[in-house]
């Protein structure tokens, strides 16, 4: 076994020897007390679990007067803001919880975290989350090129800090939902390189649970054989999403589409799974939310596997294709990645389905198929054949087909049980 | 008034979620207005010299991230001392709980929007409160307006 890693690394290599899958919240609270509180308990499940900070969106953007603000107000907060509290008072909020048998990874959602691994580095803590693409496109208006900039930066704070840096990509969720599976599985390898380019040793790679649990199976297959070729010689493992999505309202569509993650990830052979709540379509989970789903989560991975459907080969080929094509396309821009991705989005070689974002191209869109897949509906400028597009030329998409694809899992999932 | 009218959508500063507004977007433009999307994250002094430059009849707030109460207010207080008149609405997941965007609604008001609307009957609303505004009717509703077309 390999003993070199930090907390967060060994945490994993030693569920996946045992065969056990590590599941982790997306949880994060204003105050220091519930924060404790939410991590308290999550170290206290049966099963193996890692912890998480999520980070409020104040925090995100770099405004910490507004988070402080609303600590001072007891205004709620969608995070916890780990600048504006003192740093003092987070030790001692993570004092006694964080170790080599509960690691905590720190997840933000920030285009320019400098501070924010400074923090991270400040605490001792050794795993976070993020790139350079996946949390500025999604998640700000700031320039690509300023956030390939602030990442580069960041991954050598953290690198500096601690030989046992682990960053994951968020390049395999990017909007949550819609994109087809092969940009996913592209964007996080890049996002990799990236980040081993710029001294980190330990990555995963990230898949957000799509529309087909056959499509899934064959890009998660597609992606661990790409992370093989491509990481070789680095810590790598796979961590899955649950539906990003807009979410199922029912308990009952809410559990299924969760309970489905996680038979996804264990037959995928995938080691981490990041899980949602109940409370998803809502508001803000809380803590027994959590509790609840990360319970039946590993007990549904620790049970029967699933029969994979035959047709999830299919979509293994297709997947390797499409994102190999993707990947090299950029790579062969420049040997720095950072340029290469700012280069690959002006030439629309990357593009974002309905992306906002003033760098997105905003060519390409997605479609879902009568097998329930995504698909590419226009590749715009994507190096695909067109082929792979269902209709680059087809008439513009009305808000009642855009809310019908948003909410296609909610209908499929919360139909009543028979 | 002639020709259609203009319609400008915006979110809360700290609120990246942007199919809230590419929906809106779609949704706005096939009631007949001609619609500037400003994109997550805007800036309050990025709405302000938009709504300087550019004739506006509506301006739509949409925030889903827990804090569009909070940087809700802040945004109609400033956009109110240079627009008292202009038609002002806010609407989505606007604190961090159901109980409390319900609790919040007449505060929102209160700061100067002219409705709230939060739910899962927000956009029916939404919808009869435009029938509500004095509008000239375009002749003519065609395709999706300025909105970008997603082929
Ligand atoms: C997709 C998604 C994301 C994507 C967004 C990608 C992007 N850039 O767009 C990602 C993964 C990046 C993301 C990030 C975060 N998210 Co998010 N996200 C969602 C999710 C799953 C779906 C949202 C969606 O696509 N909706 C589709 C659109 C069409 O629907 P809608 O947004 O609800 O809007 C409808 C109505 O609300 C209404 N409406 C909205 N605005 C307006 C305005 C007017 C005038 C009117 C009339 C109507 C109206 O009409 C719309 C159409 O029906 C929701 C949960 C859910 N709904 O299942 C969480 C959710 C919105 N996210 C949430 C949070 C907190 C975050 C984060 C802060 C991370 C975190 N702590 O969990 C970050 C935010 C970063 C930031 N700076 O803001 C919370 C908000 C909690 C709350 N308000 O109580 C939610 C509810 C999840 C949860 N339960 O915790 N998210």
């Amino acid at each position: 076994m390999n003993m070199t890693g930090g907390h967060f690394q060994r945490f994993i290599e030693q569920a996946r020897e045992r065969r056990e899958l590590v599941v982790q919240p997306r949880m994060g609270f204003g105050g220091l007390a519930p924060m404790r509180a939410g991590l308290a308990a999550v170290a206290g499940l049966p099963c193996a679990t890692i912890g998480t900070i999520t980070l409020d969106s104040y925090t995100r953007v770099g405004d910490y007067q507004s988070a402080l603000q609303c600590l001072n107000s007891d205004s709620p907060l969608n995070g916890f803001p780990i600048i504006s509290h003192p740093l003092e008072a987070v030790r001692g909020m993570l004092d006694g919880l964080y170790g080599p048998s509960f690691p905590i990874q720190i997840r933000h959602g920030t285009a320019q975290p400098q501070n924010v691994f400074k923090r991270l580095a400040a605490l001792g803590l050794d795993a976070t989350e993020g790139g350079p693409v996946s949390y500025c496109m999604p998640y700000s208006r700031l320039p690509l090129a300023r956030a390939v900039e602030a990442w580069a930066e960041s991954c050598q704070l953290l690198a500096d800090a601690t030989a046992h840096g682990h960053i994951e990509s968020f390049g395999g969720c990017l909007l949550g939902q819609l994109c087809p599976p092969s940009m996913l599985v592209a964007m996080t390898l890049l996002e990799a390189l990236f980040f081993r380019q710029h001294g980190i040793r330990s990555v995963s790679l990230s898949y957000a649970q799509g529309t087909s649990m056959a499509q899934d199976f064959g890009a998660l297959q597609a992606l661990r054989e790409l992370a093989a070729d491509y990481l070789d010689g680095a810590h790598w493992h796979v961590v899955v999403y649950s539906y990003m999505g807009v979410f199922p309202t029912t308990g009952h569509g809410a559990r299924r589409l969760i309970y489905d993650s996680a038979r996804l990830t264990q037959a995928a052979g995938c080691e981490r799974l990041i899980v949602k709540t109940v409370a998803e379509s809502r508001q803000i989970p809380s803590v027994a939310d959590n509790l609840e789903a990360l319970t039946m989560a590993a007990e549904v991975a620790a049970g029967n596997a699933l029969v994979v459907d035959p047709a999830s080969d299919g979509y293994r080929q297709e997947v390797l294709f499409e994102a190999r094509q993707l990947v090299e396309s950029v790579l062969d821009l420049h040997p720095d990645i950072g340029v290469a991705l700012l280069q690959a989005f002006a030439r629309g070689r990357l593009d974002i389905p309905y992306c906002l974002h003033p760098d997105n191209p905003g060519r390409a869109t997605t479609r879902i198929d009568d097998h329930g897949a995504l698909r590419w509906g226009n590749v715009g400028g994507l190096p695909l054949p067109q082929s792979c597009g269902l209709s680059s030329i087809g008439p513009g998409i009305s808000s009642s087909e855009l809310f019908q694809m948003l909410h296609y899992t909610v209908t499929r999932y919360d139909q009543p049980l028979h | 008034m002639k020709g259609s009218q203009h319609c400008l959508i915006a979110t809360v500063e700290s609120d990246s979620h942007m199919w809230n507004l590419v929906y809106l977007q779609l949704w706005l433009a096939e009631h007949g207005f001609n619609v500037k999307n400003l994109g997550s994250c805007t800036p309050v002094e990025v709405v302000l010299a938009t709504l300087e430059l550019r004739r506006t009849q509506l301006l739509v707030v949409s925030s889903v991230n827990g804090h569009g109460h909070f940087q809700g207010l802040e945004l109609i207080r400033q956009v109110r001392q240079q627009h008292p008149d202009l038609p002002c609405v806010i609407g989505g997941k606007l604190t961090t709980s159901e109980d409390q965007t319900r609790a919040v609604r007449q505060e929102l008001l209160a700061a100067g929007f002219n409705e709230v609307f939060i739910g899962p009957d927000a956009i029916e609303d939404f919808e009869n409160y435009l029938n509500t505004l004095e509008r000239t009717k375009p002749a003519l509703v065609l395709g999706t307006g300025t909105a970008p077309c997603w082929t």
